[in-house]
């Protein structure tokens, strides 16, 4: 697959990102550099401890990354999860990092299957 | 103000590395970049780097410290170097916007981030911020130029007369630096002398004049070893006003205030607190605080200065005899001014470059100035 197939699969613009970005390789690594990225199991973990400070810190941070490299469902369901947490901890917490658990399976399953 | 340097130096702050290469790739076309992956690595490098480090771009929403706390700390402990902040964020709640501007941050960028603004922000901020400083410089280096271009002619001047007093070159060195020490404790503990930037840059140039008036006075009574007839003291006394007429009647600076407060300081510098002193008996405040700042330094020096009618006295001798009144009545702020000063006054004296002490002060006048119409909102 091709990070233009991947975007296509996602349901987002590549030619929005690269029009932002101007870069074809670098959106390439940074892609690839996302399956490392070590937010969401900071956000995992604050949702096992009910931390909020932690998940709401997590989840702002993998909306900052999906808004930058362009997937925009991942974004939307981590702004949810975000302003949610802002000042409280909400029952619905679960649901929401569900949302954001969901989008993020889907990228890194399409990651993997990066030429 | 920093060397010469080709290629800005940006420091970015953020927690995702990703964040931090997409900003990286935007901009190192154009700049040197430092990378810090916290608040706290962000302080640690700007303490290190000083002020290497051109422009700041910071995160918001990081772990541990955050970047308002970041921007707090650099306003608290680096105001004066004064790095252009830009901050970025996925946040686009304007309450966040508001609070970064009134911390200090210049500019605020939304994520996601596009190239084109991202750079065209930075180099708009970062190009205001290069011309404030070379504003800044040139400003200084015109005024510190003509300062030093008078402070040469008068010091030339000045030591014509105090060779021919046979007093040392030192001597005019002493008097302007003991003034200027004197002005600064007296501006420290009290207000009741208030003086303009402008006063306090003249009165330590000033204090170098003087004694000018001794240029007319015969060579056999200027260096005279003994004690003067009365004939002798009256026509030595003459210094005073012959000073202040030279000055004050030199047909094209009557009006010049540096000129003025010169002859006010030949003329007054003899005055004592309790009226006591020549020429004219002025009594208290009816002396011009510059002539009084400058009579006590000139008696503290001649006083550990050898002369050819004395041997020179100690520090702790010098400073008895001033405070017991041997040398007449004094202005008790100002002998508690050089009281505080105390024992530093020696090692301060040859050491002190008054000349470096102006081009700070004038580098904080003209900053001030700069920056004084977009003085951030509280």
């Amino acid at each position: 697959m091709t990070i233009e197939e991947l975007y296509k699969a996602s349901g987002d613009d590549y030619n929005e990102l690269l029009g932002r970005l101007f870069n074809a390789k670098l959106i390439e690594k940074l892609v690839k550099k996302y399956r490392d990225d070590q937010n969401y199991k900071q956000l995992c973990d604050g949702v096992a401890q009910k931390d909020r400070e932690k998940v709401f810190t997590a989840a702002h941070t993998i909306k900052g990354l999906a808004l930058n490299l362009g997937f925009g469902r991942l974004a939307q369901t981590a702004t949810e999860l975000t302003e949610a947490t802002r000042n409280s901890y909400p029952d619905n917490v679960p649901e929401l990092f569900a949302a954001v658990q969901k989008e993020q399976d889907n990228i890194l399953a399409l990651i993997d299957k990066l030429d | 103000m920093g060397t010469e340097k080709t290629r800005p130096l940006i420091l970015i702050t953020d927690d995702s590395d990703i964040n931090r290469m997409i900003l990286a790739d935007m901009l190192e076309d154009d700049y040197d970049i430092l990378e810090a992956e916290s608040g706290k690595e962000a302080i640690k490098i700007v303490n290190e780097k000083r002020n290497a480090i051109d422009i700041i771009l910071l995160d918001c929403v990081m772990p541990d410290m955050d970047g308002f706390e970041v921007l707090a700390e650099l306003e608290r402990n680096w105001a004066k170097e004064d790095i252009p902040v830009i901050m970025i964020s996925a946040e686009s709640d304007q309450s966040f916007i508001v609070k970064a501007y009134q911390l200090g941050a210049l500019d605020y960028i939304c994520r996601p981030f596009n190239a084109v603004i991202v750079r065209h922000r930075v180099d708009t901020i970062m190009r205001m911020h290069l011309k404030e400083q070379h504003l800044a410089n040139v400003a200084t280096s015109q005024i510190m130029d003509k300062h030093v271009n008078n402070h040469m002619m008068i010091n030339i001047l000045s030591s014509i007369v105090e060779f021919r007093n046979g007093e040392s070159g030192q001597h005019i060195l002493h008097v302007q630096n003991l003034t200027d020490m004197l002005m600064r404790e007296m501006l420290r503990i009290t207000d009741k002398y208030p003086l303009t930037d402008d006063e306090m840059s003249m009165i330590p140039t000033v204090a170098a004049l003087h004694d000018v008036g001794k240029i007319s006075i015969p060579y056999h009574v200027l260096n005279k070893p003994g004690k003067f007839t009365e004939e002798e003291f009256n026509l030595m006394k003459t210094h005073t006003t012959i000073g202040y007429d030279m000055l004050t009647e030199l047909p094209t600076y009557q009006k010049d205030p540096l000129i003025r407060m010169a002859g006010q300081v030949c003329r007054w510098h003899h005055e004592r607190y309790d009226g006591k002193g020549y020429p004219d008996g002025l009594v208290g405040d009816e002396i011009p605080i510059a002539a009084q700042l400058v009579s006590i330094a000139d008696v503290y020096d001649a006083l550990t200065s050898e002369r050819c009618y004395k041997e020179a006295y100690s520090h702790e001798k010098a400073m008895q005899m001033i405070n017991n009144g041997e040398c007449g009545t004094f202005n008790p702020i100002l002998l508690q001014c050089l009281n505080n000063l105390g024992d530093k006054i020696p090692e301060m004296l040859d050491n002190s470059s008054a000349e470096e002490m102006f081009r700070e002060d004038i580098y904080r006048i003209i900053e001030n100035t700069l920056r004084a119409p977009q003085h951030r909102s509280q």
